[in-house]
């Protein structure tokens, strides 16, 4: 890895970010992560696409906009993956806890974080990419604040567990797998919890709710909302 | 026991017993009450870390001297959260469906006032003549508790608990023992696989015991990925030491080095709980280098998985701790002779390895008097759906299904009728109420067209279409199918969109032989248990509830009201109350109005979702929200 980059040169091209050696590799890789559908800016970064659609192109001219930010955002996970590697210990068989303590970081794995591994590893990004797709944990977009998981199990459904998902989706306007656009919840399905005595339930933020109709659906949604409106008080 | 060699760790052994043992004694001896809250993730999710801050607070509050703790799962999960107190002079009373402020006044009326609170109370934990106990209660002659023994009366996070309850004598006896005598009492005692396959477990170590190449791999299997399944995770949580001394026991007989438990991400308190468990017995030379100064080291590392069914499958779960993607792979070579790293390995359940301490420490042949002549033991079913006393029950193999579902899980809530019963997870199939009579065992089951598997058990009542329920486990199987063999990757997704199809009126009376001649194809043409098995509650349910596909494709009709493309909601006028509001207030997207001149509530069935809110919030004394099937048997309104 280059040490002597300097932030504002690594979106000049793509190679930015790589050292020579490992340049096309980094390439022809961004590429194929790009064909899976994520959002990647104009250099294959999966870093908020706001900043790249509204601020990328000013950018260019003025290196202390979003764009600048972008970069910092991106110096800070590689440096937080490089720690991860450096403490779970870069071995091949370590791939999976791996990218579990990226995605605990991170809240998603981002397409450089994975490349760094890749790198470490001394394995091709297909290798990490495959497992990152494979595994339902792992999510390649970034999280919304408050994090859904309606629970699919077979004691749910039969109490109801996809009658609570069609409520949140209809309620967060989003679709299972997405995150509504003002990053406040992201909606997801898990095979089972464990909690099947309990159906149906979801679990917000890690608390599992028991038996979560449609209507406690509202009632947890009202409560976020009060709790906002109570911060924006303050 | 006298032995002419000094017998190895006997000594560090009886140091460690006997500390944990006084401090045991201690906590029941004083004279100082002592409460506990059941925590484990049923617990936590009907709100027991509530009630166990209320019970802190007002411990504080009122200065009263007691000792607290945190328990697991007792496998009452339909009354959590689960208070327990004991005072000395009365039995351990466990009070039911506790909540902060019920839990104050517990704490405050029995050790304050000297009252029990009967009204409150579900049941004592030993044998009195104030209150029944458990054992005491109708379900109890058919329950034997061997596994889950300590499950919900011990501190998980504290090892000598566990210790002061016998723990670890087993691992010390068996340090005293050969490797091979080891292998030979379990091999005696027949005792077979709980994770659902049931193959012998003693074999599978004598086989890998004799196997080249080192270092030897031991997997625990906690990667409990049936939907409906929760025994696992609620030993985990529970009594994580159990499964770590059946895993050292396991290692020293078979030889081996390292070895893994392989646990659910989705699982975040069992990892939790499961990593503090390996962490005291390390402190304690149970694991690590020369376990209690013997010869013999054994090292444990906790895997999380990732969250893929197919991980369940031992091939598949070998390549996950490798680091690559769980696909299967074919065998042989066996595991015990090519497995974690290309060296032999062991792989047994959760359950399997929890059950061989008790062996080691009762026995052989105690173990072969429980249960049937072919399949010896205990099985632990997770009780779920339909079922009013929902948990974790242990009864003894050859126990009826009957027996299960109307004894210990209390019959069928709401008075409703029995449908069938879902054992076994997307493996397993759907049993019909004549299926009821037959033993559980892993012969009898299968011989149905079901299989134990993991022990996940879910009941279904009338409201629970079958053709809905198969197209459920499809849609689960189809989604986690690794992709590998063809037959199982697109011709499950064949058979569920046929399901779909005949779910939403569209099928056609050709497509049930299709299903079944598909079934057959994958169940041939898959390589692991995933694929092999996945056509099973296609195949059950044609086979016990054809009826119901038959009227779901001549007459679009959902006999049991479940399939929503089928089905529509109604109020019937002459029981609507009509000065009641409950079902307008409640409708999630508005759908019910007030008809002007009627005054009664009509569904505008344009903007009905379906979502069943309506007819829970209506009054029971009116009921007057009814569905129906198919959709166009609504009156028209005039």
């Amino acid at each position: 890895m280059n040490a002597s980059r300097v932030p504002y040169e690594a979106h000049t091209s793509v190679v930015g970010y790589a050292s020579e050696g490992s340049a096309r590799r980094s390439l022809w890789s961004r590429n194929a992560l790009q064909g899976a559908g994520n959002d990647f800016g104009p250099w294959g970064y999966t870093i908020n696409t706001n900043y790249i659609i509204n601020s990328g192109q000013a950018s260019r001219d003025n290196p202390s906009s979003g764009c600048w930010k972008m970069v910092s955002e991106e110096i800070e996970i590689q440096e937080k993956t490089r720690n991860i590697l450096e403490e779970v210990g870069s071995r091949r068989e370590n791939l999976i806890p791996i990218l579990q303590q990226i995605q605990e970081a991170f809240g998603y794995l981002p397409s450089n974080a994975m490349w760094e591994v890749a790198q470490s590893l001394n394995i091709p990004e297909i290798d990490v990419y495959s497992v990152a797709t494979f595994y339902n944990q792992f999510r390649l977009t970034p999280p919304g604040k408050h994090s859904i998981r309606v629970c699919m199990g077979t004691a749910c459904h039969v109490k109801g567990g996809h009658i609570t998902l069609a409520a949140w989706q209809r309620r967060l306007k989003i679709e299972s797998g997405e995150t509504t656009p003002d990053r406040e919840f992201d909606l997801d399905t898990v095979a089972c919890v464990g909690c099947c005595a309990m159906a149906p339930v979801t679990v917000v933020d890690k608390k599992v709710e028991a038996k979560a109709d449609p209507t406690r659906v509202d009632g947890i949604l009202l409560q976020f909302q009060l709790q906002k409106e109570e911060k924006a008080n303050h | 026991m006298k032995e002419s060699v000094q017998p190895v760790g006997t000594f560090i052994f009886d140091e460690i017993r006997k500390r944990a043992g006084a401090h045991w004694e201690n906590l029941w001896n004083d004279q100082k009450p002592v409460i506990w809250v059941g925590t484990a993730t049923c617990g936590r999710a009907a709100g027991a870390l509530d009630v166990l801050q209320a019970v802190k607070e007002v411990v504080k509050k009122r200065n009263i001297a007691c000792a607290i703790f945190e328990v697991g799962c007792l496998g009452h999960c339909y009354a959590e959260p689960l208070l327990t107190i004991r005072k000395p002079g009365y039995p351990s009373i466990c009070y039911g469906h506790v909540t902060p402020v019920l839990a104050e006044n517990l704490v405050t009326n029995l050790i304050l006032n000297d009252d029990p609170s009967l009204e409150f109370v579900l049941g004592a934990l030993e044998g009195n003549d104030l209150i029944p106990s458990f054992s005491d209660f109708p379900r109890a002659q058919y329950e034997k508790r061997v596994i889950l023994k300590n499950c919900g009366q011990i501190n998980p996070d504290d090892i000598e608990h566990y210790i002061g309850k016998g723990g670890y004598e087993s691992l010390a006896k068996v340090l005293r023992m050969k490797p091979e005598e080891v292998v030979e009492e379990i091999k005696k005692s027949k005792l077979r696989g709980l994770g659902g396959a049931g193959f012998p477990a003693g074999e599978k170590w004598e086989v890998c015991r004799q196997s080249e190449g080192e270092p030897k791999y031991l997997i625990c299997n906690g990667d409990e990925g049936d939907p409906g399944a929760f025994m696992d995770r609620a030993i985990l949580e529970s009594d994580p030491h159990s499964v770590i001394e059946g895993m050292v026991i396991a290692g020293y007989a078979v030889g081996a080095r390292h070895g893994y438990i392989y646990v659910r991400a989705e699982y975040p308190l069992a990892v939790q709980k499961v990593q503090n468990a390996i962490h005291q017995a390390e402190e304690l030379h149970f694991t690590g280098e020369n376990i209690l100064r013997s010869d013999f080291s054994f090292d444990i590392t906790l895997f999380q998985g990732s969250g893929a069914f197919v991980c369940g499958e031992a091939t598949a779960l070998i390549a996950s701790i490798e680091g690559k993607p769980g696909i299967p792979r074919h065998r042989p070579p066996r595991l015990a002779a090519k497995g974690l790293f290309g060296k032999p390995t062991v792989l047994n359940n959760v359950k399997t390895l929890a059950y061989v301490s008790h062996i080691i420490k009762n026995g052989a042949d105690w173990f072969r008097q429980i249960g049937t002549q072919k399949s010896n033991g205990t099985a632990v079913f997770a009780l779920a759906g339909k079922v009013v006393n929902t948990g974790l029950v242990e009864v003894p193999m050859g126990t009826t299904l009957r027996q299960l579902i109307f004894q210990v899980g209390g019959g069928i809530t709401k008075g409703k009728r029995f449908k069938a019963v879902q054992i076994g997870g997307p493996s397993g199939g759907c049993l019909p109420e004549e299926a009821l009579d037959i033993p559980i065992d892993f012969d009898s089951l299968q011989e149905r067209g079901a299989m134990m598997g993991s022990g996940g058990m879910v009941v279904l009542d009338e409201d629970d279409c079958m053709v809905e329920v198969a197209r459920y486990f499809l849609d689960f199987t189809q989604k986690e199918s690794c992709g590998k063999c063809t037959l199982c990757r697109l011709g499950t997704k064949q058979m569920l969109d046929i399901l779909e199809d005949i779910t939403k009126g569209r099928g056609k009376m050709e497509d049930l032989e299709i299903l079944e001649e598909l079934a057959e194809d994958i169940k041939m043409g898959s390589l692991c248990g995933l694929g092999r098995t996945a056509p099973n509650p296609v195949l059950t349910t044609l086979r016990y509830f054809r009826e119901e596909y038959e009227a779901h494709i001549k007459e679009g009709r959902c006999p049991a009201l479940m399939c929503q493309s089928l089905i529509t909601y109604y109020i019937l006028p002459e029981k609507c109350a009509r000065g009641c509001d409950a079902c307008v207030g409640t409708c999630t997207v508005e759908a019910i109005s007030t008809d002007p001149k009627r005054r009664i509530k009509v569904i505008d069935q344009e903007k009905c979702v379906k979502c069943n809110t309506c007819m829970v919030a209506c009054p029971p004394q009116y009921n007057a929200v009814i569905k129906l099937s198919p959709p166009d048997r609504v009156p028209k309104s005039k």
